[in-house]
């Protein structure tokens, strides 16, 4: 009792400054909680959308949960992916984590193939239960945005000589090519965020560079979640995969994607 | 004569260890009296790091329950060997018939992948691969003739089909190959738009103007120089030329 009664001596006694501390103090705190119980708005969103396949949910057979069902029924849904993918004309992506490999395909066809060094799953795909995986991942995702650190056209402006003097002085000079650190965020279907690393970052500006990749991402997040949070909306979770890939096949991958393309992707 | 250093050793030795002592208490002191203004600074806005401590600790909790929480995996499966045994059949059954499918869409015959990013090239006939090297691919300048002329010298991505197959071809120069000069553009079959031996002993067209085609310039091998076409030396022309036949797939990346 006489504890609480301090407490309150101590409220009585606060100048406007300490309310304005709390109040800011409590708009902060409801804000990380929502940011926090996000998660479990994701978690129900994928589980609405695997009810909204009745189809689907009643085709899934408990078997299917069996320790040795588990990864054929997971290699089934990926080929299927990867069948619905080849009817596309453009280059696409087949990211296989199980097995440590990006490959790059036009019609079917692998044209590149790319070991991952490193990958880090969200916690949230991590524990996707099978139903879920399945349902996202038997399909090949739209890629909805990119974010690089390397442009997708290295395009050099040249102005035409006015004379073959003018251009004897301008000789041509192979580009060969800007060759910048590689950072790219690839956010797909469900909100899903890809983010690819260049395998080595030995310099200072590779640092520097990633550094500011990541800023801007958590910059972009942040301003995300504080126009969700003040116009009253749902705080949106996204879940991330971080994969490292050597630089060049990364600029290369990177560089054949066109900007709208699908991604099978195998947990 | 031993003493005497062996003392001045020893009086150096306690003047050393004055001095550390001496060294330590007042780094010590320092870090008490620190402690202690913090302390007291903790005393005074307690309520403040407790509201800040809480703030923060909390949603963590949060946090991490909910990650307990969606990690439990329901996994509930009923059944017996006979089932199992016959499920796993299926799926295997069905996996073999995609992958046959899969399988399908790869040429069997000789197709050509090229890597513009890295400009190199794969000559696979099926699933080996022939010849692996260096190429040219376009530079992507953008070359601007003024407000009404501009040209993009890249290479198109995509899936093509070898279109047509030539030896010894002529170059016809197109309308840039001047303006890059900072030549007048000449008419449409005029003398000097034709040039011999330029393009190597063979050409495979691609359709929309685009060629595999030989160079004048290997040292530029392996590097985004040209207008759009695809440049390979001598020797691998020659091989891609006999290789790949009209219709033969050509992917670009």
């Amino acid at each position: 009792m006489q504890q609480i009664n301090s407490y309150l001596k101590i409220f009585y006694r606060m100048k406007w400054t300490g309310f304005v501390g709390i109040f800011f103090g409590l708009v902060f705190f409801i804000w990380l909680i929502a940011i926090a119980v996000a998660p479990v708005h994701k978690a129900k969103e994928i589980q609405n959308l695997v009810n909204a396949d009745s189809v689907f949910t009643e085709k899934f057979d408990s078997i299917f949960y069996h320790p040795d069902i588990v990864n054929l029924i997971k290699g089934k849904a990926y080929k299927e992916a990867l069948l619905n993918l080849s009817k596309n004309d453009s280059i696409q992506l087949v990211i296989n984590l199980s097995d440590s490999i990006i490959n790059l395909s036009i019609k079917g066809v692998v044209i590149h193939q790319t070991n991952i060094t490193e990958f880090k799953k969200d916690r949230l795909l991590r524990d996707l239960p099978l139903i879920h995986e399945i349902k996202l991942f038997s399909q090949p995702l739209p890629v909805l945005s990119y974010y690089s650190t390397i442009v997708k056209e290295p395009i050099v402006v040249r102005h035409a000589p006015k004379n073959p003097e003018e251009a004897a002085l301008n000789a041509y000079q192979p580009d060969t090519l800007i060759q910048n650190p590689a950072f790219v965020a690839c956010t797909i279907e469900h909100n899903f965020n890809i983010i690819f690393e260049q395998e080595e970052n030995e310099g200072f500006y590779d640092n520097w560079k990633k550094f500011g990749f990541y800023l801007h991402l958590g910059f972009k997040k942040t301003i995300k979640s504080l126009e969700n949070y003040f116009g009253l909306k749902k705080q949106e979770y996204q879940p991330v995969i971080s994969i490292k890939i050597p630089v060049d096949d990364l600029r290369a991958i990177y560089r054949a994607l066109p900007a709208k393309t699908f991604i099978v992707l195998k947990l | 004569m031993n003493t005497n250093f062996l003392d001045s050793i020893k009086e150096r030795y306690s003047l050393y260890r004055q001095k550390i002592n001496k060294c330590a208490s007042k780094t010590t002191g320092f870090c008490f009296e620190i402690y202690k203004q913090s302390l007291s600074y903790f005393q005074k806005y307690k309520f403040v790091f407790t509201g800040i401590a809480f703030i923060i600790v909390v949603p963590v909790i949060v946090r991490l329950i909910i990650w307990m929480a969606l990690s439990i995996n329901h996994a509930p499966f009923q059944s017996n060997d006979a089932e199992l045994l016959k499920a796993r059949d299926n799926i295997k059954r069905e996996i073999g018939l995609v992958d046959k499918k899969l399988n399908s869409k790869r040429p069997r015959s000789y197709f050509i992948v090229i890597n513009s990013a890295s400009n190199e090239f794969v000559l696979y006939k099926g699933n080996e691969i022939i010849k692996k090297d260096k190429c040219s691919t376009g530079s992507y300048v953008l070359l601007k003739n003024g407000d009404d002329q501009q040209w993009m010298f890249n290479t198109p991505k995509g899936e093509f089909r070898i279109q047509g197959k030539t030896t010894s071809p002529v170059w016809k120069k197109p309308d840039w190959a001047f303006v890059e000069e900072g030549l007048p553009v000449p008419t449409a079959n005029h003398y000097s738009r034709f040039e011999y031996g330029v393009l190597g002993d063979y050409a495979l067209s691609l359709g929309h103007g685009y060629l595999i085609h030989g160079t004048l310039y290997q040292r530029f091998l392996g590097l985004p120089v040209t207008h759009g076409c695809i440049r390979l030396n001598d020797e691998n022309l020659e091989l891609v030329y006999r290789s790949l036949q009209v219709g033969s797939k050509v992917y670009i990346y």
